[in-house]
């Protein structure tokens, strides 16, 4: 039988279990040590989550860069910080893992657009007041990162899918053709309008989504293996 | 039709042999059910110390009922390992908790005030009730859940979700399917979809937060007359709508704000290609 906790235990390390539950998930730990290692693994990633810079979105930079490339500068767009969102993200044990990768990656889709754009990528662009590693060094790692995470759970899915049922594997498939053609979609929509932080954020919420089935579909495979 | 007639029937022939037993529990207890495929029935009743298990499997296998300090487990078996389908009719005090893990699996619970998860691969999921926490998820299947108290999480990737009556806290996510959250009372609500409409019809409290986000669909909102809430709009194929006059500021193409009233709510409205609308409650869509 699976393990009923398994897939609570990020909330036990959120401490957003009620207490009843969380009594009787600490029960289970005594007992259980496949969950213990796996509640210090989440607690890992949480550690270093928050170690990580809790960046705004970088529209600002894009604007002046997208200047730039135009031969035109462009002054910064100022980021209400107070309007920026701050979505609540809940990950189960496998899709925390892997957040634990794709945070940096999908902390805005104009990393993506930064990241991508041939210019931005090949010659390193001066923004007002930005240091140019500042802003080249991180994003292409969180691209990497990202892709990184993305090609692993797809190629687990893809080695495993043996193992789950044709079914749920076409369900899961359409379901990230899909939010695939949704990113294509934004990302498409920048390039149109690049400051855009509707679209930045849109993006990189769609990102996140695929990163949240393919965990998904992980976890099945793992569940039926 | 006649396929699923006949599969049904070929399925209840299947399923020849019944356990039928009662079994003494905590009021307090969890009543944990897994299994591969078929269905979860849970029902309360009256006693608080016991409940009854009927379940329906193959004379190959038996269902074994694993009681321990804070939990009751039912677990099917069979020679050949998991067998590969149980229909289970559970009837037990109103108190427990219950999780229910399956894989092609439905689940149907009402009645329950302790807290309800459950969770599929292949299954449709109706939870009718539940405290505390209600966590219901699918992969392939539709999820429902209704007049639960307290925090209430919904997920399937391909089907739709419908939340309604529900007090407390929501949030809801699917990738090829519609929202339909109506009647919620709920200082946070989150719901997001890639292909799919979403509609809400509910409270905006003071001081809450609501969230809705689709890529390709419409997305129709209900805001009360008298809320107090600060409403940012965003859309990029879509269009904008609203049954009530509002006066915008901050317009960035179809990005906008408005506020209504001291604004203390946040209400952020999502749609990458359809059209948003605000209505008045109860002239939102019905579903």
């Amino acid at each position: 039988m699976t393990d009923i906790w398994i897939n609570r235990l990020s909330e036990y390390v959120d401490r957003e279990l009620d207490p009843a539950d969380e009594g009787a998930l600490e029960a289970h730990l005594a007992e259980c040590q496949r969950c213990r290692a796996t509640v210090e693994e989440l607690r890992g990633v949480v550690a270093r989550a928050r170690g990580l810079e809790d960046r705004p979105p970088l529209n600002d930079l894009w604007s002046g860069i997208a200047g730039r490339i135009a031969g035109k500068r462009v002054p910064a767009a100022v980021v209400d910080l107070g309007t920026a969102r701050r979505r609540r993200i809940a990950f189960s044990v496998p899709q925390l893992l892997a957040a634990g990768i794709a945070l940096m990656a999908v902390s805005g889709g104009a990393v993506w657009l930064a990241i991508r754009a041939p210019v931005a990528t090949q010659t390193p662009v001066a923004v007002e007041g930005v240091a140019p590693n500042a802003m080249t060094a991180r994003p292409v790692l969180a691209a990497d990162e990202y892709d990184s995470a993305i090609a692993e759970l797809e190629h687990v899915l893809r080695e495993h899918r043996d193992q789950l049922d044709p079914e749920t594997v076409a369900t899961l498939t359409e379901s990230v053709a899909a939010i695939d053609r949704a990113i294509e979609e934004a990302q498409a929509a920048l390039v149109s309008d690049p400051a855009n932080a509707y679209l930045n954020n849109h993006l990189a919420d769609t990102m996140r989504r695929k990163i949240h089935v393919l965990s998904r579909a992980a976890a099945l495979v793992r569940t039926a293996s | 039709m006649l396929t699923a007639v006949v599969g049904g029937f070929v399925l209840s022939l299947a399923l020849v042999q019944q356990t039928d037993t009662v079994v003494t529990v905590r009021p307090d207890a969890r009543l944990e059910v897994g299994g591969l495929g078929g269905e979860v029935v849970v029902r309360t009743w009256d006693r608080t110390n016991q409940m009854r298990v009927v379940a329906y499997h193959s004379s190959q296998s038996t269902v074994e009922i694993r009681s321990g300090v804070s939990s009751v487990r039912l677990e099917a078996k069979s020679r050949r390992g998991v067998p590969r389908s149980v229909e289970y009719q559970v009837t037990v005090p109103r108190t427990m908790d219950v999780e229910v893990n399956g894989t092609f699996m439905d689940a149907d619970i009402r009645g329950v005030q302790g807290s309800v998860a459950v969770e599929t691969v292949q299954g449709d999921v109706r939870v009718e009730g539940g405290a505390r926490y209600v966590r219901a998820v699918s992969v392939q299947g539709d999820v429902e859940v209704q007049g639960a108290r307290g925090r209430v999480f919904v997920e399937t990737v391909n089907g739709t979700l419908r939340v309604r009556n529900v007090v407390g806290e929501v949030r809801a996510e699917t990738v090829n399917g519609g929202l339909f959250l109506e009647g919620i009372d709920a200082r946070s609500v989150e719901a997001a979809t890639v292909n799919g409409e979403i509609v809400y019809d509910g409270t905006i409290s003071d001081g809450g937060r609501y969230s809705f986000n689709t890529h390709n669909g419409d997305l129709t909102v209900s805001v009360p007359e008298r809320a107090n809430v600060t409403i940012s709009v965003s859309t990029f194929n879509g269009d904008f709508e609203s049954d009530f006059p509002v006066t915008i500021t901050g317009t960035r193409g179809k990005r906008f704000n408005f506020t209504l009233g001291s604004g203390s709510a946040r209400l952020e409205l999502e749609s990458f290609g359809g059209s948003i609308r605000l209505r008045r409650p109860g002239t939102g869509r019905r579903r």
